[in-house]
């Protein structure tokens, strides 16, 4: 499966940005260089789905207000990761992120705000994904007429196994008005995302917080 | 490089007669290659060079693809030897190089349905690609084409060069008696685009949907005319 990966550093100019990426994608989201005033002891990175939390793992204290990013235990030395894929029938989607930067002493988090364009690869030709596809075979089975179409690529070469329906779109005959969903790419230029349905989201994130509470080289970190 | 491009290297065809002879296919369909020394010499000049660039057997009948074109040819046997079993015309010439036939064999009835297409015309603004598609009846050695239409794509912006097609594949439904045709057509960066026929199959063809996947474009309309309609051979005799 095809994943495309990117890593991006939380600033501040980062705020009400958007960027456009190929999906499926897995964005890092790297806040070490995150400059703020006061030390930070949590950061929530807050996505359409779910919120990701990393926290400060080592024992606060009212007196510890500036940033120590040197500190194992700083939320900034921690990356966060997260897979995106398209999920809709366009060939484009906008996915928004925000990370909410909380500090000591301070009430409210600071938000860093952004949103990603995910587009569909483009297959082949010039700026393709591959040099070149080239249809192998169909199979047409099953009472709704599904379509398998087998295609080969060129550099990389894979061969590519996709299965469309195309039953959906409307019929009106001998014309067919494609106006609306002319674009729509099915999972045809999604091949990379055939694994959507079992697994959308299987992500290797692992929780350092935890790590720390039960490692008995730091029995005061809680 | 694609590794089935980089082992391709030329061949001989080398046939076993029905006298247990074994000979090059030059040789072994000599008569085959008669009949088109007259009906097409360039034809002719790559069955007799090895110029063969696919071939494929269906029970006695013979597929051939050279660059020029590609023949279905019923043979029968002639005390010993292997004789095409009529003269008529069965060479299907790719003027423009840009089509390649796909077919289907339906084991049961004993028919293959070829499918080919071409470009007929294009403007920046649309294409218009004619299907065909032919049936060989392998028991009467019957052989003509029983169903072709256009697909016209009109899109809303503009395309500044000539589409690329490239060949159809055809495939049946045995659930729904339906034919699905597709092949890729190619936009200005060469980049990849998807057509898909759908085709009822009762006593002849009939179209069922047309769909398009091209994501270099938008399409605002497909059109489809029908230019040849006739009924297929009948299935199920023996």
């Amino acid at each position: 499966m095809l994943n495309f990966e990117k890593t991006i550093n939380l600033t501040t100019s980062l705020h009400n940005t958007i960027t456009s990426f190929y999906a499926p994608l897995t964005l890092t989201i790297n806040p070490s260089s995150l400059i703020v005033s006061k030390k930070i002891y949590k950061i929530e990175y807050i996505f359409d789905d779910e919120i990701k939390t990393q926290t400060l793992f080592y024992k606060k204290t009212t007196t510890e207000t500036l940033p120590f990013s040197s500190e194992i235990g700083d939320p900034r030395n921690y990356k966060c990761n997260k897979t995106f894929y398209i999920t809709s029938t366009a060939t484009s989607q906008i996915f928004g992120v925000s990370a909410n930067v909380y500090q000591l002493g301070v009430t409210n988090p600071t938000k860093i705000e952004f949103k990603l364009n995910l587009i569909s690869p483009k297959m082949d030709g010039t700026g393709g994904f591959f040099d070149s596809v080239q249809l192998l075979y169909t199979r047409m089975f099953g009472v709704n007429n599904d379509i398998l179409y087998v295609f080969e690529s060129v550099n990389p070469n894979y061969y590519i196994p996709v299965v469309v329906n195309w039953n959906n779109k409307p019929v009106i005959e001998p014309i067919v008005d494609l106006s609306s969903k002319s674009r729509r790419a099915y999972n045809i230029l999604k091949p990379f995302q055939n694994q959507n349905v079992e697994n959308p989201y299987n992500i290797d994130f692992v929780d350092k917080q935890k790590e720390v509470e039960n490692d008995p080289n730091y029995p005061d970190c809680k | 490089m694609n590794k089935l491009i980089e082992n391709q290297s030329s061949g001989e065809i080398w046939m076993r007669t029905p006298s247990g002879k074994i000979l090059p296919s030059t040789d072994a369909l000599s008569a085959l290659n008669l009949k088109y020394s007259t009906i097409n010499p360039d034809f002719h000049f790559e069955l007799i060079n090895n110029e063969i660039k696919r071939f494929d057997f269906f029970y006695d009948v013979i597929f051939i693809e050279t660059a020029s074109g590609y023949i279905f040819d019923k043979l029968s046997k002639n005390e010993n030897v292997l004789i095409p079993e009529n003269n008529d015309n069965r060479l299907t010439l790719k003027p423009n190089m840009e089509s390649n036939p796909d077919y289907w064999l339906d084991e049961v009835n004993k028919k293959i349905y070829v499918v080919d297409n071409e470009i007929k015309y294009w403007t920046s603004v649309s294409v218009k690609i004619n299907v065909k598609i032919k049936q060989f009846d392998i028991t009467k050695n019957l052989y003509s084409t029983k169903f072709s239409y256009d697909i016209e794509l009109i899109y809303s912006n503009t395309i500044t060069k000539k589409p690329t097609i490239e060949p159809c594949k055809i495939s049946y439904n045995l659930d729904t008696r339906c034919f699905n045709i597709s092949f890729i057509l190619r936009g200005n960066d060469e980049e990849f685009g998807l057509i898909s026929s759908t085709l009822k199959k009762n006593q002849n063809l009939v179209i069922n949907n047309i769909n398009c996947l091209l994501p270099y474009t938008t399409v605002q309309k497909i059109n489809s005319n029908v230019l040849v309609d006739k009924l297929l051979e009948t299935d199920f005799y023996s």
